[in-house]
């Protein structure tokens, strides 16, 4: 079953490099879906921006509320429209409230749905504060990986003596990412502050004057026309369109956080199909998260953002290996991630096996990975891919010149030896 | 007497009375609800420029400390959780705005905590001169049965500036191995109470393998003290978990992310 499963995933992929377009479905919070009527490279869940607080939030932060969410929609679709073969669940409140990790559990359950998930998954939500008339809205991201292996970046050494193989096995630091609050003006009566315009409406052709009508529950994107997009209903095919300009929204700048979210989603979908086109789209969405924060983005609250950003980026060059320029990118991306970052062992472990195939001409070079990796494993202990990596620099130190060692002969010997006894 | 202990039975209901409206997190939920979910509570209230800060936007950045904060929590329950395949408990961040020192919790409140699932209580202090942040692990508490000077741990805020709601989120989303250790320590003790004896284990194993850098970061106990009494208490629980595990017929020896774990 499993082989049938995997050959059919292949034949998608096959079929999908050529091209496919994104499927959209919208779900109640409390019985969340995607869809399985085809194997997207990956889905992307939204969750709506939620109110917090104590008490009930004013008419006017209540309709602002309702705006967001359309931009935020908006986005998806417009980036969908942009995006090779994904899928997007626009999840909504029936009343009973959106809480992230009621919906990562239903996703991580065995038998999600009677069926298995066939995808990784990027979740997104948000909150929403009010505060007198001002909107501080607060994004966060997460990745669900449908098979873990997907998200490794491996890196091969051959060893001299025998000519036998090493695999250090790095991953990016796919936990939750919290994107830094923003505050947002809510439109007030004379008219004044920042208006959120967009609205999720669709039209029965690409006009603004043509008639209105209901956005389908589950359809698919099928093209784009300028600022328009064509929707096509998944079960009666009738087609309607919707305008994805910002018409003074800059829904861009409002939300850079969405095109993180996308980077992601290409990031996933290349490590499921790696090629240079998704590689690059990956990184314009990173560009664009990046560009959306303008002299913002070296703030300490964009640190841990950045730093994902970073790995990812240096992950997909790694994979890409497009030469010199791009190795030297890729440790300066893993340098300004591991500045950021100094106690994370995904980062530690990613910085340390990046500088693998160019070890090591001094022993300062060899010291830098060695700390690294070995501090990689001791914060996450019992991860077996760190601890596998340390065994093999051990491997491979010891057919170095002695001259770059960090240690003694003895020393390496009694840590590789113990650490071979944990992994056998 | 019975002046004394009116005055006293008085005087809880008025902390707790207090407590429901500035922990609404924590109190306004009943037991049934929070029965899977495992808190840290952290006390705002003694930090400077939070009394100043208008009230809706001190509720408005308390929410968003809760909501930064809590997926980190989790974050770290999945990234052990995945090493042996479990999904973990779920953890999550609780601030109350009030002030909370040391004199503040006896064991009664303490005791209140645990049943309430805290595992943690934390709350800003200093060492001389310098912003810390005090934590109060609530497992040590119930093992040591009144001996507080051992529960308490305290380290340096990165953040040079004054204290503030903000600097909270970026203190504790530092991730300092601290931070990671006493973590590990929280979840280890709530899947002992779970009896999810794989967890506990990889858990109370990556404590240990921390232990050295954790103490390198804080500042009270002394570090040889901080080291002895966690691996005391640590060798103690794994024990404990070695025999749970015994008598249900699991060698968790026998499970490499744990045995790695233990061999860091």
């Amino acid at each position: 079953m499993n082989r049938l499963l995997g050959v059919l995933v292949a034949l998608a992929v096959v079929v999908c490099a050529q091209g496919c377009s994104t499927t959209v479905l919208t779900a109640e919070c409390a019985n969340p879906k995607v869809s399985n009527s085809s194997v997207p490279f990956v889905y992307l869940v939204m969750l709506p921006y939620a109110y917090r607080g104590k008490e009930e939030p004013s008419v006017l932060h209540q309709v602002a509320a309702v705006s967001l969410n359309d931009v935020a929609g908006l986005q998806v679709v417009r980036m969908g429209a942009e995006t090779t073969d994904m899928h997007v669940t626009l999840l909504r409140d029936s009343g009973k409230g959106c809480d992230i990790e009621e919906v990562y559990k239903v996703f991580t359950e065995k038998h999600f749905f009677e069926r298995e998930l066939r995808s990784t998954v990027v979740f997104y939500w948000g909150e929403i504060f009010e505060v007198d008339d001002r909107m501080i809205v607060q994004s966060h991201i997460r990745m669900l990986w449908k098979n873990p292996e997907e998200s490794l970046v491996n890196v091969d050494v051959t060893l001299p003596s025998d000519r036998s193989r090493l695999r250090f096995t790095g991953f990016v630091p796919y936990a939750t990412v919290s994107f830094p609050p923003r505050t947002l003006p809510v439109e007030n009566e004379e008219g004044s502050g920042l208006r959120l315009r967009m609205s999720l409406e669709a039209h029965s052709a690409p006009t603004m004057q043509a008639d209105k009508v209901p956005l389908p529950k589950r359809f698919i994107i099928s093209r784009r026309e300028g600022d328009w997009v064509e929707l096509r209903d998944a079960s009666t095919h009738t087609t309607s369109w919707i305008a994805v300009t910002d018409r003074g929204a800059n829904a861009k700048s409002l939300l850079p956080e969405l095109s993180f979210a996308h980077a992601l989603a290409a990031y996933a979908s290349f490590s499921r199909v790696p090629n240079n086109a998704i590689a690059s789209d990956s990184i314009r969405w990173l560009d664009e998260f990046r560009a959306g924060y303008g002299t913002q983005g070296a703030s300490e609250a964009l640190r841990q953002p950045n730093a994902v950003a970073d790995a990812v980026e240096a992950v997909l060059r790694m994979n890409e290996n497009r030469g010199e320029q791009d190795r030297r990118r890729v440790v300066e991306l893993m340098d300004r991630a591991v500045g950021a970052l100094p106690t994370s062992s995904a980062v530690l472990n990613l910085s340390a096996i990046s500088r693998i195939e160019q070890c090591c001409s001094t022993r300062e070079a060899a010291s830098e990975i060695q700390r690294g990796l070995e501090l990689a494993r001791q914060l996450d202990a019992g991860n077996e891919m760190v601890a596998q990596n340390l065994l093999n620099w051990y491997r491979l130190l010891a057919e170095k010149d002695a001259s770059v060692w960090p240690g003694t002969k003895e020393e390496i010997r009694r840590r590789a030896a113990e650490l071979a006894e944990a992994l056998r | 007497m019975l002046a004394q202990g009116l005055a006293w039975a008085l005087l809880m209901f008025c902390i707790t009375a207090h407590a429901e409206v500035d922990c609404p997190g924590i109190y306004g939920v009943s037991a049934e609800q929070s029965k899977n979910t495992f808190y840290v509570l952290t006390f705002l209230g003694g930090a400077a420029g939070i009394s100043g800060v208008e009230a809706k936007l001190r509720e408005a950045k308390r929410g968003q400390l809760e909501s930064t904060v809590s997926p980190k929590l989790q974050d770290y329950v999945l990234k052990l959780a995945r090493r042996i395949s479990e999904s973990g408990p779920t953890i999550a961040l609780i601030a109350c705005d009030r002030p909370m020192g040391a004199a503040d919790l006896d064991r009664n409140d303490l005791e209140d905590l645990s049943r309430r699932n805290v595992f943690a209580v934390l709350w800003g202090g200093s060492e001389g001169d310098r912003a810390s942040v005090v934590y109060v692990s609530l497992p040590h508490y119930q093992r040591r049965m009144g001996n507080r000077r051992q529960v308490e741990v305290a380290w340096l805020r990165a953040a040079v500036s004054a204290d503030s709601l903000d600097d909270w989120v970026r203190e504790l989303g530092r991730d300092s191995i601290a931070q990671q250790a006493l973590l590990a320590l929280g979840i280890g003790f709530v899947a002992i109470k779970q009896s999810d004896w794989r967890l506990a284990k990889l858990s109370l194993c990556q404590v240990r393998s921390n232990l050295k850098l954790m103490a390198q970061e804080t500042v009270r106990p002394a570090p040889a003290d901080l080291e002895e009494d966690i691996l005391r208490l640590v060798n103690e629980a794994i024990a404990q978990i070695d025999e749970g595990a015994r008598v249900k017929g699991l060698d968790l020896n026998a499970i490499t992310p744990i045995k790695l774990a233990c061999s860091a």
